[in-house]
Order: structure tokens, then sequence, then C-alpha cells
């Protein structure tokens, strides 16, 4: 199969003061076209930082090594112009919270219209048509009103769906959202699910799901990657993760669902600051060995499609 | 329903200016001296003034009823145009006020304006460049002007310019050529908060969502900027531009002192040396009507810039 986006040994690392953050170190995975992969793993764990490092949209205090490659274009060594042609056009992006992503002043019609034009090259009154069919496609009952609407002035669903409006101006091949269902209630989380999914069934994109929700990224993803302490721990396809999860985090997880009966996993993240030489998650694994400790393990197959970074499976 | 928040705070506006008329009165006729008293010591000199004397002055003067029957013929007199008339030029107060307001409305607009474009222009370009030389520059300036005392300024400013290279008048009034060199010195001193404001407003905004949001959505740097950023950092710049001007429409008395000035300011400072009551209180309480006005333009603009605070005030009806 051919692959759409692949990263290739993708480190972020931030400045600051008490240290070097290394938020993600050497991610590798793959995205095909028609796939969508869910990056899953607790707050904190750098997933939010490789979303935006692959669109470069973090702070100048972000160092990204490696290779972004996208539709066989490294976004990484690209200059401030080409980026900028990839944002919005090929690849969208729908962030955290979409009561801080809308600017707050302007209206939901200018700031749509504005994205439609800067996708494709439209004319006021075609971007403004345009604006007003895909408002429709995602299900709002009046467009026009909507487009003369504040931010403050929708619920957050419907926010969303505004956002994912803007997303999908350019017909994008790829999508990228982060934490699109953090900080919701289970109302809107559902609401948001369905624009997500209308969103993929509309334009037939691929993308990268950012969540710390495991049962979100499992009705929406059909390949999962685990990060834990900025280091993907286990890849491969959902249903067979879910079924038989093989690194001990992500068996600590599921024990920790609800429904599973709320085991909460002992301990906490290492600091991205000083990591231990051995398996970052030892400290808080069951079945840690001495040499867990010492020896940083590497990624190994387990199976077919399926990866795990643990000494368990040797 | 567009018009009830304009009409609301115009309600607003006629409720201060009535408090204000009262508090204004009420001040003065608390205050230390009796007018009547202190007239005819100044025509006749202390030895003539007798109780009976006084008393019978300050019945012709309308000096002798209770608080509020004084207060409510000011008040009629006040709506009528009429201020009463100064005991020192014998001009009414009205026209005294505005023989000297053009000068003092000027200084404050040309110093106003000096400051907007200073501290916002400075402001912009710090935030845009920040930790860059401009940026360091720019914060060791707005330091500096923020702690040399404005009187300082100006008379450093004088010295200079009019004293020693002579661009400027020194004491008698050319109209906007004497202008300049106050206006300057309050549009130096007056700048800091402004860049200050624009340039933590600008870095404030950076990191919010929706700056990553329009860049994700490819748009570049100058159209963030301008069509996104410039409109959320309005607001506490016309917050700040309202009370430059209000505190410089007062006449800047100390400035307009130093640069012999004949505005507002320094007329009202006279008029208190000699206790010229009627001058007073008519300045005191139009300078108070100014201030006014300006504080509900600017809660219009409030309005017309941000629809939050639109919102805000349907929510409290």
């Amino acid at each position: 199969m051919e692959e759409l986006l692949k990263l290739d040994h993708v480190s972020t690392a931030f400045q600051s003061r008490s240290g070097l953050v290394k938020a993600v170190c050497d991610v590798n995975f793959t995205v095909s076209p028609g796939q969508i992969v869910g990056l899953v793993g607790e707050t904190g764990c750098g997933k939010s930082v490789l979303g935006q490092s692959i669109l470069r949209l973090l702070p100048p205090s972000a160092v990204t090594s490696g290779q972004i490659l996208f539709e066989g274009k490294d976004l990484a060594a690209m200059n401030e112009e080409e980026i900028r042609a990839v944002r919005g056009k090929r690849i969208a992006y729908i962030n955290q919270n979409p009561t801080e992503a809308l600017n707050p002043v302007l209206k939901i019609g200018t700031q749509l219209i504005e994205s439609l034009r800067v996708c494709g090259g439209l004319t006021k009154k075609e971007a403004k048509e345009h604006a007003l069919e895909i408002l429709a496609s995602l299900s709002f009952d009046d467009p026009a009103d909507i487009m003369k609407k504040y931010p403050m002035e929708l619920s957050g669903g419907m926010k969303q769906r505004a956002l994912t409006a803007m997303a999908m101006g350019g017909k994008p091949p790829f999508l990228i959202a982060d934490e699109p269902t953090k900080g919701l209630d289970a109302l809107i989380r559902g609401q948001v699910i369905q624009s997500l999914m209308k969103f993929v069934e509309l334009t037939g994109c691929s993308g990268l799901i950012i969540t710390h929700d495991l049962k979100f990224a499992s009705a929406m993803c059909d390949t999962l990657a685990l990060m834990y302490a900025g280091e993907i721990v286990e890849f491969g396809p959902t249903k067979k993760l879910f079924s038989a999860p093989k690194h001990p985090y992500l068996s600590g997880l599921m024990a920790s669902m609800p429904q599973n009966g709320m085991h909460v996993l002992k301990g906490s993240s290492c600091s991205l600051i000083d990591m231990p030489p051995g398996c970052r998650f030892a400290d808080r694994c069951d079945h840690a060995t001495e040499a867990c400790r010492a020896h940083h393990p590497e990624m190994r197959s387990v199976g077919e499609d399926r990866l795990v970074r643990c000494r368990l499976y040797d | 329903m567009k018009a009830l928040p304009v009409i609301k705070k115009t309600a607003v506006a006629i409720l201060t200016a009535l408090f204000v008329s009262f508090l204004t009165y009420g001040l003065l006729y608390i205050s230390p001296g009796d007018p009547a008293e202190l007239l005819l010591t100044e025509k006749m000199g202390s030895m003539g003034v007798q109780k009976e004397v006084v008393q019978r002055y300050a019945e012709q003067l309308g000096l002798n009823k209770g608080f509020l029957a004084m207060y409510k013929d000011w008040f009629v007199d006040m709506l009528h145009g009429d201020l009463g008339t100064s005991y020192k030029t014998g001009n009414p107060v009205l026209s005294d006020f505005l023989s000297r307001l053009g000068c003092s409305a000027q200084l404050a607009l040309l110093s106003t304006s000096i400051s907007l474009v200073l501290g916002v222009g400075l402001g912009l370009l710090s935030a845009r460049k920040r930790n860059g030389v401009i940026d360091r520059v720019t914060r060791f300036f707005s330091a500096i002007s923020l702690s040399v005392p404005s009187f300082w300024l100006a008379i450093l400013f004088l010295w200079v310019f009019a004293m020693k290279l002579g661009w400027f008048p020194i004491a008698d009034y050319q109209g906007i050529k004497s202008l300049i060199l106050p206006a300057v010195v309050m549009g130096v001193t007056g700048c800091a908060s402004l860049i200050r404001v624009t340039r933590s407003g600008v870095l404030d905004n950076l990191s919010e969502g929706y700056v990553v949001t329009a860049r994700a959505r490819g748009l570049n740097d100058r159209q963030v900027f301008v069509g996104h950023i410039l409109k959320n950092v309005l607001l506490p710049v016309v917050t700040m531009v309202t009370s430059n001007l209000i505190a410089h429409v007062g006449g800047s008395v100390i400035i307009e002192n130093i640069f012999s000035l004949p505005g507002v300011g320094n007329f009202l400072l006279r008029a208190l040396r000699s206790k010229d009551f009627p001058v007073i209180l008519g300045f005191v309480f139009l300078m108070g009507m100014i201030v006014v006005v300006l504080t509900t333009i600017a809660d219009l603009l409030y309005l017309a810039i941000d629809p939050r605070v639109r919102q805000g005030m349907y929510e409290k009806k």
C-alpha cells in the first residue's frame, strides 16, 4: 500500500528553563490513503505536540528533527511559503477546544469565508455560496443565520461543526484533529463524533485523530498508535489492540475504563526532561525486570501489522 | 434591539452628569471660606468688613438660602447656559471656559495622537520582533518614559528647543506653534502605558487557540496579524487612549503652567488661588461633563468592537 503520510524518526524538543523537554521521541509510522489513525495517550505524553509538529504550528522554541513525508514531500524541510500551501489545503487541522479555536470578535461567516478564499482563490460571492453549502451539509438548520453569528452565540457542538466546516473548505486529503472531544460533555461529544464522521464521509480523507479518549478512538479509527512519554509503545489495528492488548500500559489503560472496573494505573508518567535509561513505563509496570530498567526497548513486531515496545515479547 | 445598549449607555451618562453636578456643588458648598466675606475683603480691605454688611451682601448674591434651594437656582441657570459670572474678570463663566477650551482641547488631541501613534506603533513593532533589537530599545524607552516626570521633561525641552535653539516661542502664545512642544512632552510621557498594553495584548493573543487555527488554515502572518489579532487588541487600546485623553482634557495644569498656555487648567488654577467660586464651580462641572461624554463614547466604541460586550448587556437585562 502506498503511504500518504510517513513519519520517519520524528522528534520534537522544547528548550525550557528547567532543561530540554523531549516531548516527542523518534516516532515512526505511516498513514495510508483512506486510513484513520488514532494517536492515543494520556495528557502530556506529547501527542498534541506531534500533531502540531506535522504542520509546523509550534512556537519557534520547538525544534523538530526527522522526516515528515506527505505525498512524497518532506514537510519538515519546506520553507514558510511551501508549508503554508499545505496547511488548510492539503492537510486540515482542527484544534482542541472549539471555544478557543474561533476568533471571538469575528463572525462565523467572516472566518469561514476567509478560510475558503485562502484555500481556493474564490471570489467573495462564490466563497459565501460555498460556505452556505458546507454548513448545510453539516446539518445546520439555517446556514445563513449561522454566518451572521459570533462564536459566543453558538453552543459547543455548533462551534465544533463550524470549525469542521472551515477545515472542510479546501477538500483536504488529510485531517489532523487534536483532542476534538476534550472538555466536552457527553451530548456534545456525540455531536462532535458525528460531525467528524461526516467530514471523513464527505471528503473521503484520511486522518490522524489525537485523543485521550479510548472509546472515541475505537469509534473513529481503524488503526491506533499508543503514545507514552513521547514515544509510540504500541501500534496496530484498533480491533486487535482492544481484543488483545500487548503492552502493559495498554492493558492498564483498558482496565481503568469504567466498564472494566476502573482499576486506576498506579504512579505517574516520567518527566520528559530526565528520562530513565531503560523502559519509560518500567516504574509503573508489574512485569518490569532489571533488564527493562537498564536497556531501552525497541519496537518489535508481534503478529501481523502489530508493533509493540516491550521486552515481554522477545 | 440594536439601539437598546446605546439608549442604556446614554441614560447612564445623563444620570452620571446629574450626580457630578450635585457632587461638585456640594463639595464647594462645604469647603471652608465665606465667599461674601472674601469678596468684601477683596473690595474694601479688611478694615470695612462688618458682620451686617457681609450678611446684606450675601443676601444680595443669594448666598443665604438653604443648600438645596441654592443648588436648584444654580442648576436651573445652568440649564439655560448661565454658569454665573466670575468675581474676578466679571465675564460669564461659560464664555471664559469656552475661550480657553480651544487651547486645551487642541493640546489634548495633539498629545493623545502622538501617544497613540508612538504607543501602538512601537507596541506592535516590539511584539512582532519579540526580544529583537527594536523590542529591547522600545522596552527601555517605555521604562524611561514611564519614570520621567512630565514637568522635568517639559523644562528640559523648553530649555533646549525654545531657549537654546529658539525653534519655539517661550512665553507668548502663538497658537499651534506654541502647542507643539507641550504636546510632544505629554505625548512622550503618555505613550509608555500604550506601548505596554499593545505589546502584551499582541503577545497574549499570539498563544490563543484561534491564532493556531488561523495559521493552520493556511493564513500568512500578515493576515493573522491584521485580520485576527489587531481587533482583539483594540479594546484595551481604546481604554488607554480614553484615559489618556481624559487626563489631558483637565488641561494638564502643570504643563500649561510651565509653557504659560492660556488653557483651562491654567485658568482654573488662578481661580482656585483667588477663590473665584463661580469659576471653580463652573469649570470643574464642565470638565466633569467632558469626562462623562468621553467615557460614554469609549463605551459605545466597545460595543462596536466587541460582540461579547453587546451580549453582556442583553444578559444583564
